[in-house]
Formats: C-alpha cells, sequence, structure tokens
C-alpha cells in the first residue's frame, strides 16, 4: 500500500479500531494486538487489491471485527468489567454531588453496555461511539439495515431501563 | 443551543433510535456543557460513558508498521534473485556433467575392452582336436613340416599371424559393447511392447464382455 495513504487515512482510525476492539475482547492487550494486526495486514496489501476498497474505515473496522472475534472466541477473556484506560472527565457545570452520581452511573453504563448481546452492543459501539452511518454499520458487521436498527433500539431501550432501574434504586432510600 | 422541551423530544427520538447522526452530535455536545436537571441523570450518565469510550486512545505507533518497507515490494526481488540463482546453477551443472559423463562412459567402454583384450591370449587357443580349415592350413605350414610331423596340428605360425592388430581388436570390442547395448535397448522396447500388447488385449476382454452384458 502507498505510504502517504496509509498515514492520512489508515493509521489515524487506529484508535477507533483500538476501541472496537476492545469492546469485542474486553482486554486492553488483546486489544492492541489486534490493532496491530489489522495495520500491518492494510499495509500489507497488494496496491490491486487496496485500489479496490472504496471506504477504508469500513474495510479496517471489518477486519478488527473479524480478528477480534477470533481471539476472544479463541482465549475466552472477554470481560464484563468496566473498560480500562478511560480518562475521567468532569462534567461541566455539574455540581460536585451530580459529577459523583454522574461518574458513578457512567462506570454502571459502560458495564450494561459490555454485557449486551454480542449484536446490540456492536451495533451501540459502532453507532454512538464511534459515530458510523446505518450502512456502514451494516457493511462492517455483515447485517442487514433493519438488523442494525433493531439491535441498536434495543440496545438503548436496555441501557435506558437498566439505568431507570438503578436510578429509582439509589433515590428510594433517600 | 436547544431547549430543554426540544432536548427531551431529542431524548425520546435518540431512545427510540430514530435519530440522525447530526442530531446525535447536538445530544452529546448538550450533555457535555451544561448542568444536568435531575430528570436528565440517567441521558447524562449515558453520554458521559460514550464520551469516555470515545477518548480511549491505542498505544500503536507509526514507526511500529508504517514505517518499515511492506514486505511484498522486497519479497518479489529475493524471489526473483532466487530463481535467477537456481536457473544459472542448473545451467553450470547441466553443463558441467553432461560432456563428462559422455566422456567417462566412452572412457570405460574402451578401458573394458583393453581389459578384455589384454586378458585374451595373444595366440587364439585352439583345441588339440580342432582340425584348422585346410585353407589356412596349406598357407601355414610349409609341405616338409607336413610331410615330416604327419601331423596336421598347429604348432608355430608365422610371426605376421600371431600379433593381431590392437586398433583392430580395441574397435571390435567397442563395436560390441555398442552392439550389446542396442540389443539391450531393443529387449527391453520388445518386453514393454509385449506388455502393453497384453494389456490391451485384457481391455478389448474387459469391453467384450461388457458389450455383451449389455446386449
Amino acid at each position: 500500500m502507498d505510504q502517504a495513504l496509509f498515514q492520512e487515512q489508515i493509521f489515524p482510525i487506529r484508535h477507533k479500531l483500538y476501541r472496537f476492539a476492545l469492546r469485542i475482547t474486553g482486554s486492553v492487550q488483546e486489544a492492541e494486538d489486534v490493532v496491530q494486526e489489522v495495520l500491518e495486514k492494510v499495509w500489507k496489501t497488494p496496491e490491486p487489491q487496496s485500489d479496490a476498497v472504496q471506504n477504508w474505515e469500513a474495510w479496517c473496522m471489518t477486519l478488527t471485527r473479524n480478528r477480534s472475534l477470533d481471539k476472544a472466541r479463541s482465549q475466552s477473556v472477554r470481560r464484563t468489567a468496566p473498560l480500562d484506560g478511560a480518562s475521567e472527565r468532569q462534567v461541566d457545570g455539574a455540581s460536585p454531588a451530580q459529577r459523583t452520581e454522574t461518574s458513578d452511573l457512567a462506570s454502571q453504563v459502560k458495564r450494561m453496555m459490555q454485557d449486551l448481546p454480542e449484536k446490540q452492543r456492536l451495533v451501540m459501539h459502532l453507532r454512538d461511539i464511534e459515530e458510523l452511518s446505518y450502512e456502514e454499520i451494516t457493511e462492517v458487521l455483515g447485517i442487514s439495515l433493519d438488523q442494525v436498527k433493531v439491535n441498536l433500539h434495543r440496545a438503548r431501550k436496555s441501557i435506558r431501563e437498566q439505568l431507570t432501574a438503578t436510578l429509582n434504586h439509589i433515590t428510594i432510600p433517600s | 443551543m436547544k431547549a430543554y422541551s426540544d432536548i427531551d423530544k431529542l431524548l425520546d427520538r435518540y431512545w427510540d433510535g430514530e435519530t440522525t447522526l447530526e442530531e446525535e452530535r447536538m445530544l452529546k455536545e448538550y450533555f457535555a456543557s451544561t448542568d444536568v436537571e435531575e430528570r436528565h441523570l440517567a441521558a447524562a450518565a449515558l453520554f458521559r460513558a460514550l464520551r469516555e469510550e470515545q477518548s480511549l486512545r491505542s498505544n500503536a505507533t507509526a514507526k511500529k508498521v508504517a514505517l518499515r518497507p511492506a514486505p511484498y515490494m522486497w519479497a518479489g526481488r529475493v524471489a526473483a534473485a532466487a530463481a535467477v540463482m537456481l536457473l544459472s546453477a542448473g545451467i553450470w551443472w547441466w553443463m558441467q556433467s553432461w560432456p563428462e559423463s559422455g566422456t567417462v562412459s566412452q572412457e570405460m567402454v574402451a578401458q573394458k575392452a583393453e581389459q578384455k583384450i589384454m586378458k585374451e591370449p595373444r595366440v587364439p587357443s585352439v583345441s588339440k582336436e580342432a582340425p584348422l580349415p585346410q585353407v589356412a592350413q596349406a598357407n601355414v605350414q610349409p609341405h616338409h613340416q607336413v610331410k615330416k610331423s604327419g601331423n596336421t596340428r598347429l604348432h608355430h605360425r608365422p610371426a605376421q599371424d600371431d600379433t593381431p592388430d590392437p586398433e583392430a581388436e580395441k574397435a571390435m570390442e567397442e563395436i560390441k559393447a555398442a552392439l550389446a547395448l542396442v540389443s539391450s535397448k531393443i529387449k527391453k522396447g520388445r518386453d514393454e511392447a509385449a506388455k502393453g500388447a497384453i494389456h490391451l488385449e485384457s481391455i478389448e476382454k474387459i469391453s467384450k464382455i461388457r458389450t455383451d452384458t449389455d446386449g
């Protein structure tokens, strides 16, 4: 592959690939390995084949998905714990109590997302974190547009219900 | 920035999975910068989690991947060089071995023939009972000796007849060796042809049996 193309289009999306791999494998090390392997694979792609690729990002995400699923299935390393390495940001304008509350809730949301069924988890990740269009998601996951919409709806609904239940649980004693 | 009422509507559409990417970005922006109302705590927690997830970074560096030359670029060159080397080695081997092996075989034939000549006695061994042909006898023996001994056996031959021509002998041996080789080849070919004929015959039999069965 052309080095300029790699530097301009492929390398900048490495963080997306990493997050997606992390979502699937649940392991920081495994995710880093997947990113490395995918970048190398893309870099080694011969010119005629690379010329045929229309959407590099979707193609790389598909490679990442396949490689991550292979790793996750072979080593059973999927974790249900919250993802590591997240930088803690404070919500601007929120009171200290609210910040603590939303911070705790945010951690719980991550766990909830990680515990979703695989398709819902991946669709929600690609849409809400990586901001892919529905069409791009169908390409990456190899599912229909309807399936993308249904899984996204179910995923958000599940998170909302769990969050509502958690908030009710918190507010009832107080 | 959208009014709270708009945010509520937008959130409802978000939970139902009906928002566009643009609208979802607006929601993210709203919850990242504004004081959160209590009724929006669930959404605020979700969008905070999403923001934190978006901030995750890979440790992969360009040095590890992109700055290395692509392997396929030099792999082709290595393959081409290996092919050229193999071809050269093959030609060299062929040029070295082919004429040398021919010389060796010729030398071997000549040597063998020479050894055979050396082993054989100079004077042809003739059995005591075997009479010489009359013509030869007449030529080689003086009349008085025949008369004196009354013997038709050959005891002494003239010097010129005793010494065989070595070159002629050698040539004869070479011809014999060549003929033996040709003969063995012909025999081998004949055997192969016989095998083929047997095989052909068996095929014909099988096909005949099949034809009879079908008929």
